[in-house]
């Protein structure tokens, strides 16, 4: 392998690092993303000794999905 | 919520009961009639749905990946609004209202994908279940006919817009990823190392998809000892990164319960080596 095939990477922030690995471009390193069921997260949240809202910093989650609001259909 | 608090109903008005760790489905409104002019449809152009999607935005969007939550996008939500015997009876026996059920779904789904676009999301997130562990649920031919041209339709939103597009699937897809691959999927998740090979799937389709998921929570994590764990982690990346990108590393699905904590330590430990185990070389990626 040839020195002309490396290519430098920028470090990348959390978001731009996704983007990147999705669209299979260079990355610093690979992003991560660890989900987990809501029984799940209160057990890894005591375990880790944070808040709840807190584990997605403490795992380094690199992605967030967002839903829709609405009032709960009875 | 029901009166008991048993059953929570989602937007579309399908059951689901509470008293569960996953996903157990106990309500199908379409259920006893296929008049589809009866059914409550929620409105996507309600005010007020991206409320709070819009507040995270604005709150986490400059530095994380943020995706709307279209989960059970298509067929699932076929089956929890019909039910899930009901509705593969009916693809086989009147598949015309079945198309009818989908593009109701689907043309919510757009509308709903539309205002989370112009709502400054980074890419579309899909969820649709198509694969069992040996195979599909039902046929690639059902598939392309009732499926892809609806999900080509839901992934344009995005694609159009210039946003790549994730599709969770679970189970054995084989016969449909060069499909997917068509109507433009950016990155396929879990790619569960039981029913996908990782090998394989790199050699195949590393050069059109990337990959989000891989770490086996069917038996590694649940089971495996900190080693087993350390080493399939490390494989996972090697084998669906190995140019050292193309990869959003992490179990292949939600962790449940099942999976003790010292496992995610042991998880987390790996990540450090396996995120830069691909030809990643202090700064320098050899392509």
């Amino acid at each position: 392998m040839g020195a002309s095939s490396i290519q430098s990477v920028a470090v990348a922030d959390r978001k731009a690092r996704v983007l990147r690995a999705l669209r299979r471009e260079p990355v610093d390193r690979l992003p991560v993303q660890t989900n987990y069921t809501a029984k799940m997260g209160r057990l890894l949240a005591e375990h880790f000794g944070v808040p709840v809202e807190e584990l997605p910093d403490r795992l380094d989650n690199h992605l967030l999905r967002v839903d829709i609001s609405y009032p709960r259909p009875v | 919520m029901n009166e008991d608090g048993t059953i929570e109903f989602d937007w579309w008005g399908a059951g689901w009961d509470t008293r569960t760790e996953g996903y157990w489905h106990s309500f199908a409104p379409l259920k006893d009639s296929r008049d589809l002019d009866r059914l409550a449809w929620p409105n996507p152009e309600a005010a007020g749905l991206l409320d709070a999607a819009v507040r995270t935005i604005s709150a986490r969007g400059a530095d994380t990946f943020v995706v709307p939550n279209l989960g059970m996008c298509l067929f699932e939500r076929a089956w929890s609004l019909r039910g899930f015997e009901a509705v593969m009876m009916d693809m086989i026996e009147r598949p015309e209202w079945v198309e009818e059920l989908l593009d109701r779904i689907a043309a919510s789904q757009i509308a709903l994908s539309k205002r989370f676009v112009a709502a400054g999301v980074d890419g579309g997130y899909f969820g649709d279940d198509y694969g069992a562990q040996r195979s599909m649920l039902f046929s690639p031919r059902l598939w392309r006919r009732l499926i892809k041209p609806r999900l080509a339709a839901m992934f344009a939103v995005f694609l159009d817009a210039g946003l790549p597009v994730i599709l969770h699937s679970d189970g054995d897809i084989r016969a449909i990823l060069p499909d997917l691959v068509e109507i433009g999927l950016t990155t396929l998740n879990p790619v569960q190392p039981e029913v996908l090979e990782h090998i394989w799937l790199s050699r195949e389709y590393g050069s059109k998809l990337s990959f989000y998921g891989g770490i086996s929570t069917q038996d590694v994590l649940p089971t495996g000892n900190a080693e087993v764990i350390r080493a399939a982690t490390i494989a996972c990346a090697r084998q669906l990164a190995p140019g050292g990108t193309g990869l959003l590393l992490g179990p292949s699905h939600r962790m449940q319960s099942d999976i003790p904590p010292r496992s995610v330590d042991a998880m987390l430990e790996a990540f450090d080596a396996a995120r830069t185990c691909g030809a990643v070389v202090q700064g320098e990626v050899r392509r």
